[in-house]
């Protein structure tokens, strides 16, 4: 996300994103959502990690597949 | 009308119905009178369904009178969380955006407590779409807490945990996607289960994160919630995710105890997490004391995740989920939703496909830390409900407010049964509570520990006073 390594730049990839989504953001909206936009980017970073095959999130919700070896 | 509810549980109302003292409809009458002069102070309906709750209960009565028992909530008033479809009632989301829906349709939870004889007394403030909230710029006011109504009652089953709380139902269903159930009961003192993901169908029930939502409900005691699960619970083939597993007499296992039961505290979860109230510490502390002395193996659970690695990934999911389903009406009408709801779920639009898989690889790790790993050694699982007592209604919010940990999310990533259960008062008045958590479809448990908890406690006891509450909505 090299894009965002600023707040300038945040700004940027923020804007080019609403547009793509196609959204017409409330100008006394913009800010807080920009904010949480900040946020969000770092939850997600935060998400990068290596992982191993058993991360795989293939039968998630199968609980006799819960414990399988990778 | 008095300040203070009938405190008789469902069990109680029951036998009362089928000795002969007490009848659905006087029951019924009663109820509805007790909303129509009290909810003013809280808000916690939305619509108030009378004509077909005294059609219900004059059914039930007669249904009673021939014989015909359909169960426990034969004859019960109940509410709905407004996310759940009704035939021919209103179901707004607590949105301007679905004021004037009226499905066709019953969702499956609202059919089947029907089917068991139960009485609907009507429709339940949400946090707009289960979400956003509390908010003052929606269609109807936002629910408050009886205990005190300058307080928020936790959202987003906000008018589901009032309700209850007021003593104006013992029983009613909200919802559960990142804390929907659980925040409220602990807020406002009540019991509030989140089953197993797979348990309870959706079917019918306005989502907000496929993957995440849960239906389930609260009550004043463990015991009703029992019976109210007794009745939800169940294979739906037209949920995707429902599952198809056996429902187990979920009353069965209430007087067993805890002795010998190994449970463990994930403390690090709240310990130190920024905000957190010494008093809700301190009351975890004691309570997990209780079950100790009532037998049970505690010790404080130590290395798993950050609790971080589970917030995270809960929340780049639930958003995700939810920009999904509300895609084409924020791109064209944002401003119908409050403030609140729309500057939330418009995030998930800034994800990634990406950052969704990473989320979904880290949630693989997660189940397996917690269901491999940690419910290998304990039975159960204790954490916190909320890291402090309600905050004020009217206090400032941040749009997406990173910095505050719902500490009820992470078995909502895991999918795990899990439990809020009031444990005590803070100086200011207010609940305090803890969760309890259990294995996949191990709801029985969790309430087996719950039960023997509140055998051991009065906090379950106590009521809020609701013409306390009048005055001080009136200063």
């Amino acid at each position: 996300m090299s894009d965002i390594q600023d707040d300038k730049g945040a700004r940027i990839a923020f804007q080019k994103i609403t547009e793509t989504l196609g959204l017409s953001l409330p100008a006394d909206r913009e800010q807080a959502i920009f904010e949480g936009y900040l946020g969000l980017r770092d939850m997600a970073d935060g998400l990068r990690r290596p992982r191993t095959a058993a991360s795989e999130p293939a039968g998630i919700f199968v609980p006799s597949t819960i414990g399988r070896e990778d | 009308m008095g300040g203070v509810a009938d405190s008789r549980s469902i069990a109680e109302l029951g036998k009362a119905l089928r000795d002969g003292t007490l009848t659905s409809v006087a029951l019924t009458e009663e109820t509805l009178d007790r909303v129509a002069a009290l909810d003013g102070q809280i808000d916690s309906f939305i619509t108030v369904t009378q004509d077909r709750a005294l059609e219900d209960a004059a059914r039930a009565d007669r249904e009673l009178k021939e014989g015909k028992d359909f169960g426990p909530m034969h004859g019960i008033p109940y509410g709905l969380k407004d996310i759940y479809d009704t035939a021919g009632i209103r179901t707004t989301c607590h949105s301007k955006l679905r004021l004037d829906n009226v499905p066709a349709a019953d969702s499956v939870c609202a059919t089947k407590l029907k089917d068991a004889g139960g009485v609907l007394i009507g429709k339940l403030a949400t946090h707009e779409f289960a979400f956003g909230g509390p908010s003052f710029d929606l269609p109807f006011p936002p629910a408050r807490n009886p205990w005190n109504p300058a307080h928020g009652p936790g959202g987003s089953s906000s008018g589901s945990g009032a309700a209850v709380a007021a003593g104006l139902l013992r029983t009613a269903m909200g919802s559960d996607t990142g804390g929907s159930i659980r925040g409220p009961a602990a807020y406002c003192g009540t019991i509030g289960i989140k089953p197993t993901y797979g348990r309870v169908s959706r079917r019918g029930v306005f989502p907000l994160s496929y993957t995440l939502d849960h239906c389930g409900p609260l009550t004043k005691t463990v015991e009703d919630a029992a019976i109210t699960m007794q009745c939800i619970a169940g294979y739906d083939p037209l949920d995707p995710a429902s599952a198809d597993v056996p429902v187990p007499d979920f009353s069965a296992g209430l007087t067993a105890g805890v002795k010998g039961m190994k449970i463990g505290v994930l403390r690090s979860f709240y310990r130190d997490a920024e905000g957190v109230s010494d008093e809700a510490v301190a009351a975890i502390d004691a309570a997990t004391g209780v079950l100790k002395d009532l037998g049970a193996e505690v010790e404080e659970v130590a290395a798993v995740s950050s609790f971080a690695d589970y917030n995270n990934c809960g929340r780049v999911i639930l958003l995700a989920e939810a920009y999904a389903i509300h895609e084409q009406d924020l791109q064209t009408r944002p401003l119908d939703y409050g403030r609140l709801t729309m500057e939330r779920i418009v995030l998930g639009g800034y994800l990634t496909a990406a950052d969704l898989m990473q989320a979904q690889r880290q949630r693989r790790e997660l189940c397996e830390e917690v269901n491999s790993g940690l419910f290998s050694r304990y039975d159960v699982l204790i954490a916190a409900s909320s890291l402090t007592p309600a905050p004020l209604i009217d206090a400032p919010q941040k749009s997406f407010p990173l910095n505050w940990p719902m500490q009820t999310l992470p078995f909502n990533v895991t999918g795990n049964p899990a439990m809020s259960i009031p444990i005590g008062f803070s100086r200011s008045g207010l609940p305090l509570s803890m969760q309890i958590a259990g294995k996949y479809f191990d709801e029985a448990t969790v309430f087996q520990v719950g039960q023997a908890y509140e055998n051991a406690t009065e906090w379950h006891l106590r009521w809020p006073d609701m013409s306390v509450a009048a005055a001080a909505s009136a200063a």
